[in-house]
């Protein structure tokens, strides 16, 4: 007599590798435990974008409706011949090749300023991270006050030199200055806590080993301090680049409060990110302010890719 | 060249790491620090790097007085636990890194970068890891980091080579390997060598002569046979040793010891009065007139380790494998005299 084979046989579970190199069980319930995220990801950010994008392309629109005529590049066009937009560029390059820099370099000496005293680094650390605690419109209104003409101090000290009392937040080739010492001071307080956080990740020994091998300070910052901190450096870096590239905080603070709308006498001060703004509430040009946003969007993204090209020739991930 | 401490002591606010010690390294000899974890040899071996800062008392190394020298400035090559090489730079780079930061003694001019080289390249054959140049630190072995920390340590052909718990980062076998290799090394490029260690065996078999420390304070300098066969005190005995030596309390008569239980053994004569004795595992061997039940045995291959019970000390014993005994086993064992030392019950010193 034959018996049937009782293997009851069970469906094999779908294994898959993780990056670890571990084995897991497939399940669909991956996708049910992302779905939350997803669903704020499509409707905040996803959307909005395929909106702007959209709306950029209309020759007129109209807001409130939601409706708009036409269809082509003249939204573009019309922003790329606007010498507001290219005054906004022209700030915002300033900004990151000249402003970012100096942040940098003053926000890595801070850092190692503190990380080389022993006693209150703890204290030192505190006080130049307020600034970054701190709401950058309240900085904003204290600035305000240091730079104006007739009672601030910066102009007060500079008298103290001689130098004649500077119209820093009305000259129009001033304020360009006034926002990048503005940038620079609110941008130091974050840089110098990342930075020293990696410093703090180098191997301590290995500074004493720089000692043993009679290395000169100078010699133990360039050849062992700067390639060791250099993935800290470059992240601190990208970071900085796209908060700088969308500097509007400062300019609002500065000088939208007191000059109505425009970003300080005649724009002067105007960054590509309050020129987007400006735009959408103040002009009440939707399209031209999607597309100078998808103009911005594209120059970001060129940069992105600089940044990674950049990254694999002279950062030392150890 | 030689290096002399005079009354060194270092102290951390209330502690007293190293207690005024007086040490004379001699010149080409490879010397270990060893000691229990805690008693000062890393300390002391950090104070002559300079690296770690004199409380008081002096450092020579020969005819210099190097107290209060920057590390920079004393010529000391340094091998550290962890080896803390540069991760950024090549092998190569690494070694090369202490030469671009002197002048050549022979021109009294900077080196060359094919100098430098050439000298990396030199030393990187003494230590076997030639064909490595031009790797980066991550990715060799823990060995071969060792051997590019020595090399980057002796390429400036330093006065004294400090090394601090060379062997604690690698595994048993390339620990055996390693130990020969710093010995070969000490033995062809003959600089006064330094090393501190918390194993007795890895002492005992590489160095030319043992400093041994403990809270701070220098117990006894020797070679490893004298440190072994002729302990100072108990501390000593107790330190050298696998299996360590095991200790009776009786009273000592004109060569015969008296357990508090009335049983007796041989002992050296000339000491009369309560004493420590310590027994070395090896002074025991088979066929005496001393009965004893064996508690336990391990077979160790070429011996066995057997313990057993006098009155209420636990002895070990090592005894030839020929024999087969088990636990619960009562032998007739001998005693060596020879390895037997007699120590103050109170002082622990030797008699």
């Amino acid at each position: 007599m034959k018996t049937a084979p009782k293997t009851a046989r069970k469906p094999k579970p779908r294994l898959i590798e993780m990056s670890d190199g571990t084995l897991r069980v497939r399940s669909g319930w991956a996708y049910a435990y992302i779905l939350p995220g997803m669903l704020l990801l499509l409707l905040f950010t996803i959307y909005p974008l395929v909106m702007v994008l959209r709306t950029a392309f209309y020759q007129r629109y109209v807001y409130i409706t939601n409706t708009g005529t036409g269809f082509g590049l003249s939204s573009f066009t019309w922003v790329l011949k606007d010498p507001t937009f290219w005054m906004a560029c022209k700030n915002t390059l300033i900004l990151l090749l000249i402003a970012l820099p100096i942040t940098l370099i003053l926000a890595l000496g801070f850092a190692l300023l503190i990380n080389s005293i022993k006693k209150l680094q703890g204290f030192f650390q505190t006080v130049y991270f307020l600034p970054y605690v701190t709401s950058t419109i309240a900085v904003g209104m204290a600035f305000l006050w240091l730079f104006h003409t007739d009672y601030g101090y910066i102009n007060f000290f500079l008298e103290l030199f001689g130098i004649p009392a500077q119209k820093w937040l009305t000259d129009p080739k001033l304020m360009i200055v006034a926002l990048s010492i503005f940038s620079v001071w609110n941008g130091l307080a974050f840089k110098i806590l990342l930075f020293l956080a990696g410093l703090q990740k180098i191997n301590k020994q290995v500074y004493q080993a720089a000692r043993i091998d009679g290395a000169s300070p100078a010699k133990t910052l360039f050849r062992i301090t700067l390639p060791l901190l250099s993935p800290t450096t470059w992240m601190v870096t990208l970071v900085s680049i796209i908060y700088v590239a969308r500097t509007f905080n400062e300019v609002y603070s500065m000088f939208v409060s007191f000059a109505g709308g425009t970003a300080g006498s005649g724009n002067a001060a105007i960054t590509v990110m309050y020129y987007i703004y400006w735009m959408f509430y103040d002009q009440g040009k939707v399209n031209y302010a999607a597309a100078a946003a998808i103009l911005f969007l594209i120059v970001i993204l060129l940069i992105t890719v600089v940044q990674r090209a950049v990254s694999k020739k002279f950062v030392h991930y150890v | 060249m030689e290096v002399q401490v005079k009354n060194l002591t270092k102290r951390f606010d209330k502690t007293t790491a190293v207690d005024s010690i007086n040490v004379t390294f001699q010149d080409g000899k490879l010397t270990g620090l060893l000691g229990p974890s805690g008693c000062g040899k890393s300390t002391t071996l950090y104070m002559l790097a300079g690296l770690e800062s004199v409380t008081d008392g002096e450092i020579w190394f020969g005819d210099r007085d190097v107290t209060t020298l920057m590390p920079e400035k004393r010529n000391v090559g340094l091998v550290f636990q962890n080896y803390a090489l540069y991760p950024h730079m090549t092998v190569r780079e690494n070694i090369a890194f202490p030469l671009s930061n002197m002048k050549d003694p022979a021109t009294g001019k900077k080196f060359s970068r094919a100098a430098r080289n050439a000298a990396a390249e030199e030393i990187a054959k003494l230590v076997q890891i030639e064909t490595m140049l031009d790797r980066k630190p991550g990715q060799l072995s823990g060995g071969q980091q060792q051997r590019v920390a020595i090399a980057r340590a002796l390429v400036k052909k330093p006065d004294v080579l400090l090394l601090d718990e060379p062997l604690s980062n690698l595994d048993a076998r390339l620990r055996m390997e390693m130990r020969s290799e710093i010995r070969r090394i000490q033995q062809e490029s003959k600089v006064t060598t330094i090393f501190v260690t918390h194993d007795q065996e890895e002492a005992m078999s590489i160095t030319d002569e043992i400093v041994l420390m403990k809270h701070g304070v220098v117990q006894q300098i020797a070679d490893a046979h004298t440190m072994y066969l002729d302990p100072v005190n108990t501390f000593v005995a107790s330190f050298m040793g696998n299996p360590p030596i095991s200790y009776v309390v009786g009273t000592a008569t004109d060569g015969v010891f008296t357990l508090n239980d009335g049983r007796t053994l041989p002992c050296k004569t000339g000491v009369n009065g309560k004493v420590r004795m310590g027994i070395r595992p090896e002074a025991w061997s088979l066929g005496g007139d001393i009965g004893v039940t064996l508690t336990d045995v391990e077979m160790r291959g070429q011996d066995q380790v057997v313990t057993f019970q006098l009155e209420n000390h636990t002895i070990r014993a090592i005894l030839g494998a020929e024999e087969y005994v088990a636990p619960g086993q009562t032998v007739g064992l001998r005693l060596s005299v020879k390895r037997c030392h007699l120590f103050d019950c109170e002082t622990g010193a030797r008699l």
